[in-house]
């Protein structure tokens, strides 16, 4: 996605309206929704997979199929309020992720397996920059915060949407966002703070 | 302060983290603020991360290809020195982004001087030196790539920064000691430790650089003086050839930076110097720091004596001097100390754990496993092994055990793998519980990586219920210099099964062994482990 793009979609149509339209019929919102959170999706995908497993066609199929998927259950995200939508198909894709990490994980030869061996040990490019363990605890605490935080959080921190991208996103404006997204980090960074490390 | 005061400097500190932007941490704490700034720290490390990836994946895209050199994609400039120039590159063999190193068009360099750095940085691996990648020369030009270390140097942190706090310059000092330790052992000299050479990664990785002015202990003497001027030792700046006691040295004044963003000597040039440092004495690192423990303070200061001998003999003694000093009881070791701390923790929790006759013999079990993106594998005694595969030892005992793993390369010494310092867990390590060992450092899961073309990697594990401060001496003093000239030169290629009568390479090792183990002392044993390299290209 190019600086342009992103600039138009601040101006653009809320999420919220175009899953609206998209229930009532309207195949150019669909079309709309998939243009512009595929290039984001894909993108977020590529620093979450395993490296044997960031081969473009494979991602690019994981992320078609979480989005085409998540629009056969739109009507959740309405009453969730806005952000909820990339909230909800970060984690369907995660979950995806995981499931593919699984299936390509070859059991160990024999021993037992502790705890801490059960770790996957084939690191994403983001736990291979921060630590596997810095980004469990962060899903964890991310988890436990309520539903609106989590996607302004997962908006700004993990997609690198700009405050007036959120501020679509969300029917607010840019300043009101910035405040919004210190005060769920601070949140978020409480429970954070609190895990062993 | 009041409660919205923290609050709404909690919410600013917030706000710059999310707008990638730089912190500068408040000193005082509440009991409830500390978990708070906790988090935020870890926000931080987190909010860098994901910004590194947006920029990889914005920026590997045809259209921001610069140029091509082989098969690496050019995509942006880095940074620039006065050998060469360096470009953020992507590799497709790798699916990496790297850091490309090209010869300045018009270099003094010769491009086989320029390739030599690229050879020598090759030999050595260690979690704290840049990884190279591959060497070429394409169209007339040099070029060698290495890893893209994500993150800043310890220069662009000062000029940000205040000075560096204690334990932050000691844990960038150990880590140093521990990456020179790995330089000078392959037989060669850094010759140009300095600040800017040094970068800390988003994940607080610490990693040496730019081996330009690297050279061989060996090699013929020149009388050109290279380096940076405040980090030169006396007798480099008086014609003297680097060696590993001015990189020593080089550290020292580092540390000093770190500590004080001042130098040991300052002048304007290099007679100025020469003089500064023949002068009175200088200021010492206490005096600009008294805040800082004083065996911290003291142990920078020896690293910079003007007399060689006068300084810290190896890297590793300088880590040990550097190290954290605990307590000492009237007439016992440190460890001591610390098996006694331990042994009461064990106590408290509970009878079962302590390490008594009267409960279960003593049980413990040692094994190596190769750490792959399919998983960990056991690895019986004398399977293959190859350049690169990464280890770990699982280890477990029923009852606290002080363990050290050694990788024993047939030298003199024996290179200390486990235990390490700023890598958890730390001995002892607690009974009926599976650790894989080295551990983690911060929340980076560590593991050895076979990185010589050694014939064959032996390992010594040894257990013991108590401190063993004979070997914990030991293992402060050794010098390891000298060792890698004995690890090619041993052994013969191929499979074969780890012959009987093999004992311990390393007679230091082998004799206080011995001696720990004498009458069948039943609160020591020890494992030997020899894995034959598969293939040598």
């Amino acid at each position: 996605m190019s600086e342009g793009d992103r600039t138009d979609e601040a101006t653009a149509e809320p999420t919220m309206t175009l899953i609206r339209r998209i229930r009532t019929g309207d195949a150019g919102a669909r079309e709309q929704l998939v243009r512009r959170f595929l290039p984001l999706l894909r993108r977020w995908a590529h620093g979450r997979l395993p490296q044997q497993m960031r081969d473009l066609n494979e991602t690019d199929d994981l992320v078609q199929a979480t989005l085409f998927k998540a629009m056969t259950r739109l009507d959740q995200f309405e009453s969730e309020g806005p952000g909820a939508f990339l909230a909800y198909l970060r984690q369907a894709l995660l979950n995806q992720v995981r499931d593919e990490i699984r299936r390509h994980r070859r059991r160990p030869e024999h021993g037992d397996i502790d705890v801490e061996l059960s770790d996957p040990d084939t690191p994403t490019l983001i736990e291979q920059i921060v630590g596997s363990e810095r980004v469990r605890a962060y899903e964890q605490a991310l988890a436990a915060l309520p539903k609106r935080q989590q996607g302004l959080i997962v908006m700004r921190v993990e997609f690198g949407m700009s405050y007036p991208e959120i501020a679509a996103e969300v029917e607010s404006t840019p300043d009101a966002v910035r405040v919004m997204v210190a005060r769920a980090i601070v949140l978020l960074s409480h429970a954070l703070g609190g895990e062993p490390t | 302060m009041k409660p919205e005061q923290r609050s709404d400097e909690l919410e600013s500190l917030a706000a710059r983290i999310a707008d990638d932007e730089p912190v500068s941490w408040p000193t005082a704490r509440g009991a409830g603020q500390n978990q708070t700034l906790n988090g935020l720290r870890e926000m931080q490390q987190l909010m860098q991360g994901y910004r590194h990836l947006q920029l990889d994946t914005g920026r590997n895209t045809p259209q921001s290809c610069r140029f091509r050199f082989g098969t690496l994609t050019v995509i942006e400039p880095l940074g620039s020195g006065t050998q060469g120039e360096v470009w953020r590159a992507y590799d497709p063999a790798l699916d990496l982004q790297v850091a490309l190193k090209l010869r300045k068009t018009g270099s003094d360099t010769l491009a086989h001087q320029f390739l030599d750095e690229a050879r020598r940085l090759a030999r050595v691996r260690h979690a704290n030196i840049v990884s190279v990648y591959g060497a070429a020369v394409h169209d007339g030009r040099a070029g060698l790539w290495t890893e893209l270390v994500r993150g800043a140097t310890l220069s662009s942190l000062l000029v940000d920064n205040e000075s560096f706090a204690a334990e932050e310059t000691r844990g960038i000092g150990l880590d140093l000691c521990h990456a020179l330790a790995a330089v000078h052992r392959h037989g060669l000299v850094h010759g140009d430790i300095k600040a800017a050479n040094v970068m800390r990664e988003v994940s607080g990785r610490i990693v040496l650089m730019d081996f330009g002015a690297s050279r061989e202990l060996d090699a013929p003497q020149t009388s050109v003086v290279s380096g940076t001027l405040n980090y030169l030792a006396p007798e480099v700046l008086r014609g003297a050839v680097p060696s590993p006691a001015s990189d020593i040295y080089a550290l020292g004044a580092l540390l000093f930076h770190l500590a004080s963003k001042e130098f040991p000597h300052t002048a304007n040039g290099l007679d100025a110097l020469m003089r500064a440092q023949d002068g009175a004495g200088r200021t010492r690192l206490a005096t600009l720091r008294p805040d800082l423990p004083v065996d911290m303070a003291r142990a920078i200061d020896a690293a910079l004596d003007p007399n060689p001998a006068g300084r810290p003999p190896t890297a590793l003694a300088f880590a040990a001097a550097l190290a954290v000093q605990p307590v000492r009881a009237a007439g016992r070791g440190p460890w001591a100390l610390l098996a006694l701390l331990a042994a009461l923790a064990l106590a408290i929790a509970g009878a079962r754990f302590w390490p008594s006759a009267d409960i279960a013999p003593w049980q413990a079990t040692s094994e190596f496993m190769r750490v792959d993106a399919q998983g960990s594998h056991a690895l019986m005694d004398g399977a293959g092994i190859a350049l690169g595969d990464r280890l770990a030892l699982q280890f477990k005992s029923n009852q606290a055990a002080f363990v050290y793993v050694f990788d024993d390369d047939g030298s003199d010494t024996a290179a200390v793998l486990f235990p390490l310092p700023e890598v958890q867990p730390a001995n002892p390590l607690l009974a009926n519980t599976s650790y894989r060992l080295p551990g983690k450092r911060a929340a980076t899961a560590l593991t050895w990586q076979v990185s010589s073309a050694a014939e064959r990697e032996e390992f010594v594990v040894v257990a013991a219920t108590v401190a063993q401060p004979e070997l914990e001496r030991a293992i402060a003093q050794w010098q390891r210099a000298d060792a890698a000239h004995a690890t090619r030169s041993r052994g013969t290629l191929g499979l074969a099964a780890a012959p009987d009568d093999a004992q311990i390479g390393s007679l230091p090792l082998r004799e206080i062994l011995a001696r720990l183990e004498h009458g069948g002392n039943p609160d020591v044993r020890h494992w030997r482990f020899l894995f034959p390299h598969a293939a040598v290209q």
